[in-house]
């Protein structure tokens, strides 16, 4: 029932939303650079292997913050708000992701062909998480890291840009299972 | 493949300290257009000079280069003075990456050209505003940059990879600030957005029309940061605003922030540039690489050099009757950079809550 609502979702969601912004690629760990220029609306579709599926669109209300809507088969909505504390102070970027039962700190250090991201959610069920994504052009970045919350498993990801950024796919490997995003901006 | 006619000359004149760490342009590249190699010269060891004057017995000179010829020649007239050679100058920067240090030096080369009444034109090839490899110019010195590029008079800048690194909205206010065109035609917007920089501008200098046009390296740009930027074929680029601008302009400047080798390919495929200044590779060209009609030029990295190329054309008869390329030392002094420090301070003791928040 929860799959084919979310199917449905889905559907009329891209029915508005013609592409997904494929920067952020775990939703629930989201990365403190900002989205963009005011009035973007973003939306990623992710699907895992064991028929998992979620959605994911974001509006950016100004260009430090931005508004996200979230239905998946384990939580049929939820609502996010992000909020960017620094701004690129050099390669320095801090954010504040709020949701209903947590906040999150976020931090990025954009290096240029190397980005690194960190972040530690706060409230019932803390985790942290740490990843290094390199892009050596724009077709590609490769992406590696870590998650903590009861013990560490391993993060990683394939991302490819076929023909611009604004619209991409992942492959990707977390919590032991492999998964699939496709995800643009518009 | 446009050699004929050409004759180098060593000068003993010039001797000048050569920075080691600057790699050299080692002249053996493949041409794809024509499948063969097209620079057989020999490779351009280190060595104690850096000017290297190319003298030519002209077999054809371009159109573009009678042109020039002509309207400098109408000047001279008109003026009522006699002379037998007209200059041309054309200053050239690349990957500064935020050295203030050398910013005094290169001024006062810059102020020293201009100071000889001959046409100067300024360019920088990119990696200007930016090196996260330095924390204190990782954090600091852009606005410095875009002020000092300002006073001295820049004509135009390529962007590099380095420059886009703060964002794009940063991006979009150091553009604002510049009081020269920032280009780059090979990354070209969506519909529906508008780039902080232009693909080209047209330069009056000497009574010519001069297309400039830039281009950036694919390397090291990631498109997750710049979704809404398609990145297009420097080549293709190139030549798409040549052929929109056909007609409009007298001869044409590319400022690519690309390797040399990479550069003599494209001049190999758009034969129609008459310069091209490079970047991004950090190398030093003492003696002008050729390709066609095409100068290849790059000046290291960090200021260490301003890059003068001088044109001599013979207004009686024409012809360019000598170019000669010269890197040019830079003195470095010693520049405050507290500001910078302060904001660098700030930036570590935010980065430590952070990971102090993390390791909780």
């Amino acid at each position: 029932m929860k799959v084919t609502l979310v199917l449905i979702l889905s559907i009329l969601a891209t029915s508005v939303v013609a592409s997904a912004y494929p920067h952020q690629l775990f939703l629930d760990l989201p990365i403190a650079e900002s989205i963009g220029e005011a009035g973007l609306t973003s939306c990623r579709l992710d699907l895992s292997l064991s028929g998992d599926i979620s959605l994911d669109i974001g509006r950016a209300i100004t260009d430090r913050l931005d508004l996200w809507m979230m239905t998946s088969t384990s939580d049929l909505f939820s609502l996010r708000v992000r909020a960017l504390v620094v701004d690129h102070l050099g390669p320095l970027s801090v954010s504040l992701d709020l949701s209903r039962d947590r906040f999150t700190l976020l931090s990025a250090l954009f290096l240029g062909p190397a980005e690194l991201d960190w972040g530690s959610i706060f409230g019932p069920s803390p985790k942290r998480w740490a990843a290094i994504t390199a892009s050596p052009n724009q077709w590609y970045s490769l992406l590696i890291g870590v998650e903590y919350e009861t013990r560490y498993s391993l993060l990683a990801a394939l991302r490819l840009f076929p023909h611009q950024g604004v619209w991409g796919f992942s492959v990707y490997y977390r919590g032991g299972e492999w998964r699939a995003s496709l995800g643009a901006s518009l | 493949m446009g050699h004929a006619g050409l004759r180098y000359r060593v000068p003993v004149e010039r001797w000048l300290n050569v920075a080691d760490k600057l790699p050299r342009y080692e002249t053996k590249a493949v041409c794809v257009a024509s499948g063969g190699v097209i620079n057989t010269r020999r490779s351009i060891r280190p060595r104690k000079e850096l000017a290297c004057p190319v003298e030519f017995h002209s077999t054809g000179v371009s159109n573009v280069l009678r042109s020039l010829l002509v309207a400098i020649s109408v000047m001279i007239l008109v003026g009522g003075v006699t002379a037998l050679a007209s200059p041309l100058t054309i200053l050239y920067t690349n990957d500064i990456h935020n050295r203030l240090g050398s910013l005094a030096g290169l001024g006062e080369l810059i102020e020293q050209e201009r100071s000889t009444g001959n046409p100067v034109l300024l360019f920088d090839s990119g990696d200007t505003w930016q090196d996260f490899r330095v924390p204190l110019y990782a954090v600091w010195g852009s606005n410095e940059m875009v002020t000092w590029m300002n006073s001295v008079g820049y004509d135009a800048m390529a962007i590099g990879n380095h420059d886009i690194y703060y964002g794009v909205d940063r991006l979009a206010e150091l553009s604002s600030k510049a009081e020269f065109p920032l280009l780059c035609a090979n990354m070209v917007p969506l519909a529906g957005y508008k780039a902080p920089f232009a693909p080209y501008t047209i330069i009056s200098a000497g009574g010519m029309r001069v297309l400039v046009v830039g281009v950036i390296t694919a390397e090291y740009l990631s498109y997750p940061d710049y979704p809404w930027l398609e990145y297009v074929d420097p080549a293709e680029a190139i030549q798409g605003v040549i052929d929109e601008m056909r007609g409009q302009f007298d001869s044409v400047i590319v400022l690519g922030h690309l390797p040399v080798a990479q550069a003599v390919q494209i001049a190999c495929v758009v034969p129609d540039i008459d310069v091209f200044l490079a970047g991004h590779s950090h190398e030093i060209t003492p003696e002008p690489v050729r390709e066609g009609k095409t100068f290849i030029l790059q000046a290291g990295a960090f200021g260490h050099y301003l890059g003068r190329l001088k044109l001599e054309i013979d207004t009686q008869s024409g012809e360019i009757t000598s170019a000669s390329n010269a890197l040019l030392e830079t003195k470095k002094t010693p520049v405050s950079l507290d500001r910078g420090y302060l904001k660098l301070f700030t930036m570590a003791a935010l980065l430590a809550a952070s990971l102090l928040l993390f390791i909780r």
